[in-house]
């Protein structure tokens, strides 16, 4: 009981909170939204009252005046508030939403790009960032919302009941009775529906990977060269069965409260009727015209009463979601770290270990110097730890035990941003971005003299011949997400945007995750060629699977299983006749004949 | 862009009517049924009914004859919403479900019958899945905008049946709103425009938003400064949103305002005084007449508001069916139903094949003719975009040759049956992934028979997966992925192509291809594949592309293409010593192991 208590008061702390950051964020929303929230609240009681006495009017002793009047009255009220709302939703509205709703995103976009990595492989986190993304837009008008319904409805409700208590006291029992029967009723219809959404989500699902098959074009192939189509109508098929069994289930019960409901509303209806017209026509007790205003005010009330209770069921639901956006927007400013990176000298692993966060652990105890200028490769099978590894080199995963030392200084200690500035990267799973080819080549925003530096990029990856071609050369936008005329890159062009992404830069580490695998051998020797020539005074770090590209490194680097087995230089590694030189031996059987 | 006037909205909408007769005629037929039947009762048992009433209260009927009346109407009520209750919640959706599976199922086999080509090409690829996603939600929105016009014309012509009766001069109020309405339309046509020119700029906004977000833009969004480029995207989105409200917005609302308010309310009202005038001064009108009129009134002017919701939906229908429309139209080149000859295994021959792409300039494939004998390797290498994947969808019949035949055994392959000669072919995918299918499915590529079991377990202990299958619980009727099932086995990539080539072995085909198998696979794991691959097939024709050069060494026939020519063509050693294009990618791939090699032995 306390702990149910307790947490009303804090869904109305949300409420609350809600409310100060929009008068933080803009004032004249607020203001305006306050009013808004009012003239809401005072019409539909206002339009009730005004009904309710023209009705009473209507047994023929009311004068024709008042009724002009008052029909006046309601006209203005409907042109007047029509007017203001219309203000409101298509100028307002828009206007100060767009402002509010664009200052947050980009707090929040500075926010999300803080975020730890590792924190996106966690897909509790994941969800409940991408819904609190989602729901920031609406967060601010959440409490404005809620106080208008609420007002609106406990208004209208006191009016209405007035108006009823008023003319006859039994009646307003009975109505009242039957409107919490059906609030109840409705609670559990909900309930039913709830459940079925939830077990037909999984049907829907099924569903949509049967839609998914026949979209994707990696696997219209092999849909054209099986019979797999026949596999998977049996799914469909199969799919749709479960949907009419569960439908059935669902949709009796559903039917049975939703019955209920109604039969409810109508034997009421009846019976005030009978209740009524007998006080009318045989007591006399009431009049015509309070017939009629006990007749409609019996439906709003009951209406009322719904949006009331639907409004109640939604809060802690919402409440919730206001937990998870304040949880982001409240986040606390991040401590000031040094920005100054000095030179690199080395960058120093002691004991590292990282783990998941399902738990498993993937590097364990990992020690191990890279000095400067130094081509250091990577090499492993899959799995063994290798990407992982350059994640954390990155500063995009912290180790779960041990530090990273650069120069000497744990990188923990450094401002992200200003660390990740020193170094450059380009992964298996690059993207590209709808933006132009510069841009997308420097990872930034393009100006004029930065042009020559996107050239030699290009240059240096063997694209630069390819773009001189095209129309708007490196301002060619890329992708066809805003521009139909866009370019869609093929995998190896695409690969080639992504190196000269990394080299742009001219950072002092690059670290390249298997750069090469959609490229061609002679492309990518020439590739190399360049990496290297390139990077005489750099420190590199790369994976490769393709063992002819380590020869040339200065160390090599052997995982298994989250751990360095072997480490050395080609010929050292060779001479020990380990693991690498074993499938060093492997990939160069053919090739030495 | 697709003209989109008001006649081709209703052309379009005409068209979306008969697919929606088509597949779902009984939910409609029923549908309206019962909303023509719930119009009648409603209006009977709500203004009706108050008026019959109130009116027999003012004339003195009897107290008796008024509720028996009113009994009456409200147990047809209550009959009726049971009825129309069970109807929505239980037969409503399972007929819909039967009408979507039936829809859904021809648009997929359209899907896979289509040539491969419009998976491939960005445009066709874009309108399949539109059509997909969006073929059923047009139909729902079809469906539903039918039903609301019943419903809308069924209220309207009761409630002005009933005003009429009552006093025909009412009409003229009601008759006020409506003319307005022919400004309305075009009022209407203005805010669609604006409202679609807002969506453009809202897709701007998501596009960042989404980078920022999602997973996949992460270690970007870290590593560069790319998010500054989204961010001005992103401002100049917002700023954009905001002129056009400034600009667009205020003139729509102001129309709005007159018609939707001014438009309607001045009439209503008017109305009311003139009725109120009757009853209390004339007295020429009942009181239950003039509760009447207040009511119904609202009911007659205020569908006009939804006009403006149906015309967005039907021309968002419309956009939907062209593109059905588009889908439906699509040519299949490669004709199943040509050929009827079964296909057996047999050497392969292209003889002067020609391939151009639709609307490409260029020839992708020139002139290339190759013998291929029975039982061959063939290694397939060159550089990207050199042709070698589209010569290798030719062979599968994905594609047809622009100019020149592929035979095989002797026979151009379009005399044979369509899925009797893909059958005589297997293929390892360059990203195989399987399917959420049982792994005995997987295997087999088609659904499984009692008698299969044998077939799929040899197959399975061949490439050495057994043991993992077996383990499990179901055994290979075990679903893969964790798509339907909590319990599904999740298979790594080696394990994935090995059942990969599980499946060539049971399907017992005669060609087998395979597409850079091991772009994905670490060197050990990439060796392993092929010596189970040579195990598993030997006696099979195999072609495969690569661009490892060390794995081209054992084949029987090395063909080299450069642009869209098959260069050179022998073993390794007859390309080694002519020197040639492939000597040289081979010497550069070599170059490297060579000097690791240096001084140690095999």
């Amino acid at each position: 009981m306390s702990k149910e208590r307790n947490s009303w008061r804090h869904i109305l702390k949300n409420n609350l909170f809600s409310m100060s950051f929009l008068w933080q964020y803009s004032k004249p929303y607020f203001f305006f939204s306050i009013l808004r929230i009012l003239t809401r609240g005072i019409e539909s009681p206002i339009s009730l009252l005004l009904l309710s006495r023209l009705y009473t009017m209507l047994d023929g002793n009311g004068s024709f005046a008042e009724a002009f009047y008052i029909t006046l009255g309601m006209l203005a009220l409907k042109v007047g508030v029509g007017a203001w709302n219309q203000v409101y939703n298509t100028y307002i509205t828009p206007i100060y939403k767009e402002k509010l709703h664009y200052r947050m995103q980009l707090e929040m976009f500075e926010k999300a790009r803080r975020i730890e990595l590792a924190k996106y492989d966690d897909p509790a986190f994941y969800n409940d960032f991408i819904l609190s993304m989602q729901f920031t837009d609406s967060y601010f008008m959440t409490a404005i919302k809620n106080l208008s319904d609420l007002l609106g409805a406990v208004l209208t409700i006191a009016s209405v009941f007035h108006i009823l208590i008023s003319v006859d006291v039994t009646t307003c029992l009975v109505i009242l009775i039957s409107s919490f029967l059906s609030a109840y009723l409705n609670r559990k219809l909900k309930k039913v529906r709830l459940d079925e959404k939830i077990a037909l989500a999984e049907n829907e699902r099924k569903s949509k990977y049967v839609e998914r098959t026949f979209k994707l074009s990696e696997d219209a192939k092999e849909l054209r060269m099986t019979r797999f189509k026949e596999c998977i109508d049996n799914k469909y098929d199969e799919a749709a069965e479960e949907f009419g069994t569960l439908t059935k289930r669902f949709g009796k019960k559903k039917t049975l409260w939703d019955g209920l409901i109604f039969l409810n509303l109508q034997l009421v209806y009846g019976i005030v009727i009978a209740m009524l017209l007998y006080k009318l026509a045989v007591t006399g007790t009431i009049t015509l015209g309070e017939f009629t205003v006990v007749v409609n005010a019996n439906m709003t009330f009951r209406d009322t009463l719904k949006k009331i209770s639907d409004f109640i069921t939604k809060l802690p639901t919402q409440s919730k979601q206001m937990d998870m956006v304040r949880a982001f927007i409240s986040k606390d400013a991040q401590e000031e770290k040094r920005k100054d990176i000095p030179a690199l000298e080395y960058i120093e692993f002691r004991g590292v270990s990282f783990g998941y966060a399902d738990g498993k652990e993937v590097l364990h105890d990992v020690s191990l110097t890279i000095r400067k200028n130094e081509k250091l490769a990577i090499v492993g099978s899959n799995g063994a730890g290798k990407t992982t590894f350059v994640k954390l080199l990155l500063g995009l995963y912290q180790p779960s035990s041990g530090c990273i030392l650069y120069n000497g200084i744990d990188i923990r200690e450094f401002d992200e941003e200003s660390y990740r500035q020193r170094l450059s990267a380009v992964f298996q799973d690059y993207r590209i971005f709808a933006a132009t080819l510069a841009e997308n080549v420097l990872g930034d925003e393009f100006c004029a003299d930065k042009e020559e530096l996107v050239k030699n990029a290009l240059r240096f990856t063997g694209f630069e011949r390819d773009v001189l071609a095209w129309r708007d050369g490196i301002h060619t936008v890329l992708t066809r997400e805003f521009d139909e005329k866009g370019r869609n890159l093929s995998g190896g062009e695409a690969q080639k945007v992504a190196i000269a992404r990394a080299f742009v830069q001219n950072s002092a580490l690059a670290v390249l995750d298997e750069p090469s695998s959609a490229i061609d051998p002679i492309a990518e020797h020439e590739l190399n060629e360049s990496i290297m020539k390139y990077s005489k005074d750099k420190t590199v770090v790369f994976i490769s699977h393709r063992l002819s590209t380590t020869v040339g490194a200065d160390r090599i680097c052997m995982f298994d299983g989250g751990r360095i087995i072997e480490i050395g230089s080609h010929r050292e590694l060779m001479a020990k006749n380990g693991k690498y030189a074993t499938l060093f031996k492997v990939q160069a059987e053919k090739y030495v004949v | 862009m697709k003209k989109n006037g008001f006649c081709d909205v209703l052309a379009s909408f005409a068209y979306s009517v008969k697919q929606a007769a088509k597949y779902f005629r009984g939910v409609l037929v029923c549908d309206a049924i019962l909303t023509v039947c719930g119009n009648f009762i409603v209006f009977f048992s709500n203004a009706y009914m108050l008026r019959y009433i109130v009116n027999g209260v003012q004339t003195g009927k009897s107290v008796a004859a008024l509720l028996a009346y009113t009994a009456v109407v409200i147990t047809l009520r209550v009959i009726y919403e049971l009825i129309h209750k069970f109807f929505i919640n239980v037969w409503l959706p399972i007929a819909n479900k039967r009408g979507e599976v039936r829809l859904r199922k021809s648009l997929y086999q359209k899907a896979v019958e289509a040539d491969l080509v419009n998976y491939e090409m960005p445009d066709s690829y874009a309108l399949f899945d539109r059509v997909l996603s969006n073929t059923q939600v047009s139909m729902d929105q079809t469906l539903g905008l039918l039903i609301s016009w019943i419903s809308v014309i069924m209220s309207i012509s009761l409630s002005s049946w009933l005003v009429f009766a009552i006093d025909p001069v009412l009409i003229v109020f009601a008759v006020i709103p409506v003319l307005l309405n022919l400004y309305y339309v075009r009022l209407i046509r203005k805010k669609h425009i604006y409202d679609s020119h807002l969506r453009e700029i809202e897709r701007k906004k998501s596009y960042a938003r989404r980078a920022f977000y999602l997973k996949d833009y992460a270690k970007e969004l870290r590593l560069s400064n790319i998010w500054r480029v989204l961010r001005r995207q992103f401002t100049d989105a917002s700023e954009e949103y905001t002129a056009a409200v400034k600009k667009e917005g205020r003139r729509v609302a102001l129309g709005y305002y007159i018609v939707n308010n001014l438009g309607l309310n001045i009439p209503i009202y008017a109305a009311q005084i003139y009725c109120l005038y009757h009853t209390l001064v004339t007295h020429t009108i009942y009181v239950g007449d003039c509760l009447v009129v207040l009511a119904s009134l609202s009911a007659i002017v205020n569908p006009i508001k939804s006009v403006a919701n149906w015309y967005a939906t039907m021309s968002d229908i419309s956009l939907k069916m062209s593109d059905l429309r588009a889908f439906l139209k699509k040519k299949t080149q490669i004709d199943s139903a040509r050929g009827g000859l079964r296909a057996q295994a047999g050497d392969i021959e292209l003889a002067d094949v020609s391939f151009t792409y639709e609307g490409s300039a260029t020839e992708t494939l020139k002139h290339v003719s190759v013998k291929i004998r029975r039982g061959e390797t063939i290694a397939i290498v060159g550089r990207n975009g050199a042709g070698k994947t589209t010569l290798v969808k030719l062979l599968m019949r994905l594609y047809d040759a622009t100019s020149g035949k592929i035979m095989l055994d002797g026979r151009d392959i379009k005399q044979y049956e369509l899925t009797s000669y893909r059958d005589t072919i297997g293929v390892v995918m360059q990203d195989y992934k399987p399917f959420a299918l049982s792994v005995a499915e997987n295997v087999l590529g088609r659904p499984y028979k009692n008698e299969d079991e044998k077939t799929v377990l040899r197959a399975l202990d061949r490439v050495g997966l057994l043991d993992k299958v077996q383990r499990t619980k179901d055994g290979i009727h075990t679903l893969l992925t964790k798509e339907f099932s909590k319990d599904g086995l999740i298979l790594s990539g080696g394990e994935a192509q090995k059942l990969a080539i599980a499946a060539i072995y049971a399907q017992n085909c005669n060609t087998v291809i395979l597409d850079e198998p091991s772009s994905a696979l670490d060197p050990l794991a990439e060796r392993q594949m092929y010596d189970t691959m040579r195990a598993a097939c030997k006696g099979k024709t195999m072609i495969f592309i690569s661009h490892r050069l060390s794995t081209a060494v054992d084949a029987d026939k090395i063909l080299l293409m450069d642009s869209g020519e098959i260069k050179e063509s022998g073993t390794h050693g007859e390309l080694m010593a002519r020197g040639g294009l492939y000597a040289e990618m081979f010497t550069v791939q070599a170059s490297q192991y060579k000097e690791g090699m240096k001084g140690e032995t095999l």
